[in-house]
Parts: structure tokens; sequence; C-alpha cells
């Protein structure tokens, strides 16, 4: 058998380059120390409820999709609000504070959470090679011993106990407790509908890459985070994260997470599909998008506009002490 | 009535009684997986198939039926 290599250090400090935005300093000493940051007000409660609305209208047209998917990847191709969401100014100000000036946005994923639904369970993700086995972010700056993939997770409507809202194990991203690599009899198979997966995880069984299979997470640790619609939490994925289950009736938890990187992290390196969840995804149109800054690198295909052809929105890279 | 019919196919997938007719549909705790069926009920007991993002732009049941009711009369 095998021996595989020892996982590196988890790069778990703000970019050399982060830009202090000294307004959200404290935001960001706690997000580094955590592992998490939340919640933040990025939409007042009746915009996010009218922006929900439209896109629960929009995402039933499926003429202009990149890909049809029933994960709902990359809707901000096709639904003009997400286009304009992934660039929103407060988020990309904490983008900016952890990952630097210069940010792309290589991923959305809508996340309904309908009622009676089972929580996910815990899973930690360091370059989501769980997926398929390969893996989809690949850094390029060998010195780069800082965060690479950043998730920035919006409630549309109201994250509680009962709906279905995140939870998180603070402090959990500076030691690995999952390893992608390990093998998994489960949701890499491509008959797997993630709408009727018995897993608690899309499909695939996240308990599978545990490197302790009897690690239970330590109750103290835990933090979940209720949010109110239009409001935020930004985390790393290597920290160790979850959900409630849905337990009410008739309330569906529907959040929306964009997936952001530094520009000199190479998005799905050389590969034209890959596969995920059950589906197979062609990216012979795919993009990331330039959400801050500038990209001086050409690993990665740029998208700078949606499948209709607006243009998305780049942040100017400026502020922050002494600039 | 159109409207009637309607409710009838909202009370039964919903799996909700006395909805009046202005009920907002995400409201009384609807979703897309009810709606397909709400669509497919529509579409067995009127005739009329409507597309899923109409359903969700008309979420009330005063306004899916003045819809169908402008679709039936011009058929």
């Amino acid at each position: 058998m095998t021996q595989m290599e020892p996982l590196p250090q988890p790069m778990a400090r703000l970019a050399p380059n982060a830009i202090a935005h000294e307004d959200i300093k404290d935001d960001i000493d706690q997000f580094e120390r955590d592992g998490f940051f939340g919640p933040i007000k990025v939409y007042e409660p009746d915009e996010a409820a009218a922006m929900i609305r439209e896109i629960r209208i929009q995402n039933q047209k499926r003429n202009s999709l990149l890909y049809d998917n029933n994960v709902n990847y990359d809707r901000h191709f096709d639904i003009s609000l997400l286009s304009e969401h992934i660039s929103n100014p407060v988020i990309c100000k904490y983008l900016q504070a952890i990952l630097g000036p210069d940010v792309l946005l290589w991923r959305t994923e809508f996340f309904p959470k309908f009622p009676g639904a089972e929580g996910t369970e815990w899973h930690q993700v360091r370059d989501y090679s769980y997926a398929n086995g390969n893996p989809q972010l690949l850094p390029t700056e060998s010195d780069w011993n800082a965060f690479i993939d950043i998730t920035v997770w919006t409630a549309f409507t109201p994250a509680t106990k009962d709906t279905g809202c995140l939870r998180f194990l603070r402090g959990s991203h500076r030691a690995w407790y999952f390893d992608e690599r390990k093998s998994t009899q489960s949701g890499r198979r491509q008959d797997y509908d993630v709408n009727h997966s018995p897993t608690a995880f899309f499909g695939y069984k996240f308990s599978d890459f545990l490197i302790d299979p009897e690690w239970e997470p330590p109750a103290e640790d835990i933090v979940t985070m209720e949010m109110e619609p239009g409001e935020a939490v930004i985390f790393t994925a290597t920290c160790v994260h979850g959900s409630e289950p849905n337990t009410t009736e008739r309330e569906t938890r529907f959040a929306i997470a964009g997936r952001y990187v530094p520009t000199h992290v190479r998005v799905y390196p050389d590969q034209n599909e890959f596969t995920a969840h059950g589906a197979s995804f062609s990216l012979a149109n795919y993009g990331s998008v330039l959400v801050s800054g500038h990209n001086r690198f050409t690993h990665n295909r740029i998208r700078e506009e949606n499948n209709f052809g607006e243009r998305f929105s780049v942040n100017v890279a400026t502020g922050g002490i002494g600039s | 009535m159109i409207s009637d019919k309607i409710r009838d196919i909202w009370e039964r997938e919903l799996v909700l009684q006395d909805i009046s007719d202005d009920d907002d549909f995400f409201a009384v705790g609807g979703h897309s997986l009810i709606m397909q069926k709400i669509q497919a009920g529509i579409n067995d007991e009127l005739g009329i198939e409507v597309p899923m993002d109409e359903l969700f732009r008309l979420a009330t049941i005063s306004q899916i039926s003045e819809h169908i009711a402008e679709i039936m009369a011009v058929q």
C-alpha cells in the first residue's frame, strides 16, 4: 500500500499584502483566530427578501445557464443579481483584508435547505479534491503561507438553529481532522442525485475522510451561527464546519456561497471538466471573475461579462492603514 | 372557478387549509419542490402548462388564476 505524503501545514494566516482596513480590524483579528467571522451585514433584511424572491424566479429560467446542474453552481453567470452580489463592496473589503488586494471569485453555490432536511455533517476542505480526487485549487506562489480560499455565505432567509444555520468548530483551521485524499465509496459516482441522497453532505459521506475515525468535535468549541436575512459569514473551508438540520415544517433556509481565491491560485488546474456531487461540468465556457484589484497572472481564464454581456464589477483595492 | 381549482391544488400540495387568494406562496412555506407538484397539478387538472418562473412570479392564488384565465380566454 502506498503511503500518502503528510499533509502540508494549514495555511492559516492573512496574506502578506492584505489590506488593513482599520474599521474591520477587530473582525479580521477574530477571523484569523477562529477561522470564521460573522454575522456581517451585507444587505438590509427587506432588501435581502426582495433579492431572494427575484433570484428564486430567475433560478427557474434555465436557458442561459453556464452548465445545467442540480447543485446550482455558478449561477452568477445567468442571474444578474448574483452577478452583482459577488463583488459586493462590503464582502470585498473583508476579502481584501484576508486575501490581499487581488481577488478572484471562482465559484458560487446555492444552498437551499428545505423543511425536514438533514444537517450537513462536519467537514473540512483544503483544495476540494474530495469531490473527484483532483485538487480544484493550486497555489502557485511557493512562499505563500496564507489563506488560499475563502467562502462568503450570505443568508437570504433567516438562518436559525431551527432552519439549519451553519456551525463552526472554533480554531479548527490550524490542524487537519479530515484528509480529502482518502478514498471514499460515496459521492463520486455519476448516479448520485444530490436532492435524494441519503448522506448529509451532498451525496458524500464526509466522515470517510476523517483522519481519526473516532474523532468527535469538542463541544466547547462549537459555535452556532444564527443569521438574519442579508447577513453573511466569512470563513475558510479549512475551518471544520457543518449545519444544523431544518426542523421546521414550512421554512426553507436559503443562502448563497461565494468562493474566492487570491489571483495566484490556479483554479481547476489542467482540467477541462470536473465532476462533483453526481454531475459533470464542462469548463469550456467557465472563467473566474476578478472582483478586486488586478490580475497579473495568465494561468486562469477570466470572465469579464456574464452570459448576458453585463460586465462584472471590480472593486478598487485601496484603503487601509498607510494607503 | 379557476381560483377554486388552484386553491385545491395549493392546499393539497402545501398540506394547508384555508389559504387565502392573496397569501404569498413563499410566506406559507412554499419552495421549488412543492411548486413542481403544483405545476403538474395545474397541467393535469386544467390542461395548462405554466412555466416555473411564471409560477414563482405569480405567487398568489389570485395572480396565477388571473393568468390562467387569460390563457384560456385566447385558446
